[in-house]
């Protein structure tokens, strides 16, 4: 219990650690290889591509855990208390809204790609492994936004707002 | 439609909703309850399509080689470099947070990572030199608006893909505005510190400069394998930026040995993060900006501009006033990918490079992150001194002036930005 308790609180980071040196090693090896004319790989490029989606998914759900995605707390911040954590569960609300919905049309492609067998042109693996980041990273992403809301009060730490861009 | 859309995202924005999340929502509702015969599908669509692309690819690369240098030990060794050159000079520590940023911009391509590489180190060096906590903040929050404008530079990819403009001729069109804006902000430090009476440091030996340059040396060749490679034709930007983040490693981990295998697991998260957050304003931009360009907002935005005015500087003025009020609130990647459609046809038309409007956009975005409510810069900087925006806004202002006046610069004589292209692409 303890161990499944770890791997959800850290789930992303783990993932993320997986991912972003492996799509290091496919471009850079690439690179070298064509540029010493060694040998080439057809379908280096496409990898890193898919690698990267799921990177960028599973980060956004962690930078939703962190506060990371900034918005504009200008006109909130002036309302008082109450009226305040109104809007920061609304907020919660229309982010989790949003996710579902992306989470819904995003299941209907990968249905369609299912049914017609649609695989990627260089990989040749079925196309929707690479779609499925999108519904995992915005289901995650809508977990992650509950659980800010509900073990931070939706409030962001100063500190968080580091590490955005 | 357009009601619909503005409406919607303007509404989220004001309470709050992340920039990515409302831009989605809103595309969501055009669809819904505007007149397009498109599926809402597009959406989901459209948040694969535009992150699964190569070129982007060199956001994360460089977001992680950043991270990299940042904890690899590599800022310091460029502060002890700019010290030995400009320490001297009148408020010395200021001077040097300004030319140390310049550099690391050289190798980050994000802002806020430049102020907290830097700042991290010379605020507290600032303060305790008797520095006002305000005016050190400042000093490393301006400097860090040097991070994109220097190449390698985030906002100049994005920018690069969504206009169809060479990255590789982005990053040296950025070189001599970096400069420029960096004299600029290294005045108004010494202007200032004249008024406080803040000294110079102790002049540095010649002896003192070739060692801090031997030290800082395998950081600084990384512009010139990144910008070298690019332009010699040798790998794509996003090729360079992979070989970025190994040669980062390298460094950092076997040469300078300041980091261990255990700090990649931090670094890779943060950088991860980071990436994230751009990647995803991307995602939901895609599906906004197509329905921009399908409500046809560019082709009405070229024709009420020019019913304004003909005159050319008339004109960049007012692209400019509208990128800098937009970059107040709105997140760089998200004017870059929404205002790049619409201003590109209208450049076109009276005679702007769109290699130019690139540099003018990354600029004058650049310069919103040091204008609140929403400056990143000025965030980060707060965070490392303890104050509250508030406090340092009133010192911001003269830097401020000054990066003003730079756009104007960069704005009307082309020549700045387009001449280093044009000599080092023939």
């Amino acid at each position: 219990m303890y161990y499944l308790k770890k791997l959800f609180d850290n789930l992303e980071e783990y993932i993320l650690i997986a991912l972003f040196p492996m799509m290091v090693i496919v471009v850079f090896v690439a690179t070298v290889a064509r540029y010493l004319q060694l040998f080439s790989i057809p379908w280096s490029e496409e990898l890193a591509r898919y690698i990267m989606v799921w990177l960028a998914y599973i980060g956004a759900s962690l930078g939703m855990k962190r506060g990371a995605h900034l918005g504009i707390d200008a006109l909130v911040s002036i309302f008082p208390g109450k009226l305040r954590a109104f809007f920061c569960i609304l907020r919660t609300v229309i982010i989790v809204f949003f996710c579902a919905l992306v989470v819904y049309f995003s299941y209907k492609i990968i249905q369609h790609q299912i049914n017609i067998k649609q695989t990627s042109p260089a990989l040749f693996v079925p196309i929707w492994w690479a779609y499925l980041a999108v519904p995992v990273g915005c289901f995650l992403m809508s977990i992650r936004a509950v659980q800010a809301l509900l073990f931070t009060n939706g409030y962001k730490v100063k500190a968080d707002k580091e590490e955005s861009v | 439609m357009t009601l619909i859309m503005f409406g919607t995202l303007l509404i989220l924005l004001l309470i709050n909703v992340p920039i990515a999340v409302a831009l989605g929502l809103a595309s969501f509702a055009a669809l819904q309850f505007g007149t397009m015969p498109t599926p809402l599908l597009l959406v989901a669509q459209r948040m694969f399509t535009s992150v699964d692309s190569f070129p982007f690819m060199a956001i994360p690369f460089f977001m992680l080689a950043g991270c990299i240098m940042e904890s690899g030990g590599i800022s310091r060794r460029l502060i002890n470099f700019a010290k030995t050159i400009v320490g001297g000079l009148p408020g010395g520590l200021g001077v040097i947070t300004i030319v140390a940023s310049a550099f690391f911009g050289a190798i980050s391509g994000s802002n806020p990572a430049t102020v907290a590489a830097i700042g991290g180190i010379m605020i507290p060096s600032m303060i305790r030199a008797g520095y006002p906590k305000d005016f050190a903040s400042a000093i490393a929050a301006a400097g860090g608006t040097l991070g994109v404008i220097i190449p390698p530079s985030i906002p100049m990819i994005t920018y690069g893909v969504v206009a169809g403009v060479s990255i590789g001729a982005l990053f040296i069109a950025g070189i001599i505005p970096g400069i420029i804006m960096a004299m600029g902000l290294v005045l108004v430090v010494i202007m200032y510190s004249k008024k406080l009476d803040l000294k110079g440091e102790e002049r540095s030996t010649f002896k003192d400069f070739l060692k801090a340059g031997k030290e800082a040396i395998l950081a600084l060749m990384m512009p010139v394998i990144i910008l070298g490679g690019i332009y010699g034709g040798v790998f794509t930007p996003t090729e360079a930026a992979a070989v970025a983040v190994v040669y980062a490693f390298i460094v950092s981990m076997f040469i300078y040995r300041e980091i261990c295998i255990k700090d990649m697991g931090k670094i890779i998260v943060k950088a991860g993060i980071s990436t994230s957050v751009v990647l995803l304003v991307i995602a939901t931009s895609a599906s906004f900006s197509w329905l921009i360009t399908s409500a046809q907002i560019p082709a009405a935005v070229t024709k009420s501009m020019l019913s304004i005015s003909t005159n050319i500087f008339v004109l960049t003025l007012l692209i400019n006033i509208l990128l800098l009020v937009l970059g107040t609130f709105l997140e760089t990647q998200a004017i870059i990918l929404l205002i790049a459609p619409i201003l590109l046809p209208l450049a076109v038309v009276i005679g702007i490079d769109p290699l130019l409007l690139g540099i003018i956009m990354v600029v004058n975005t650049s310069v919103g992150m040091i204008t609140p409510p929403l400056a990143v810069n000025l965030f980060v900087a707060c965070g490392i001194s303890n104050l509250r925006i508030e406090q340092i806004s009133r010192k911001i202002i003269p830097f401020l002036i000054i990066e003003l006046i730079t756009v104007v610069l960069i704005t009307n004589f082309p020549k700045l930005s387009m001449w280093l292209p044009q000599v080092l692409m023939k």
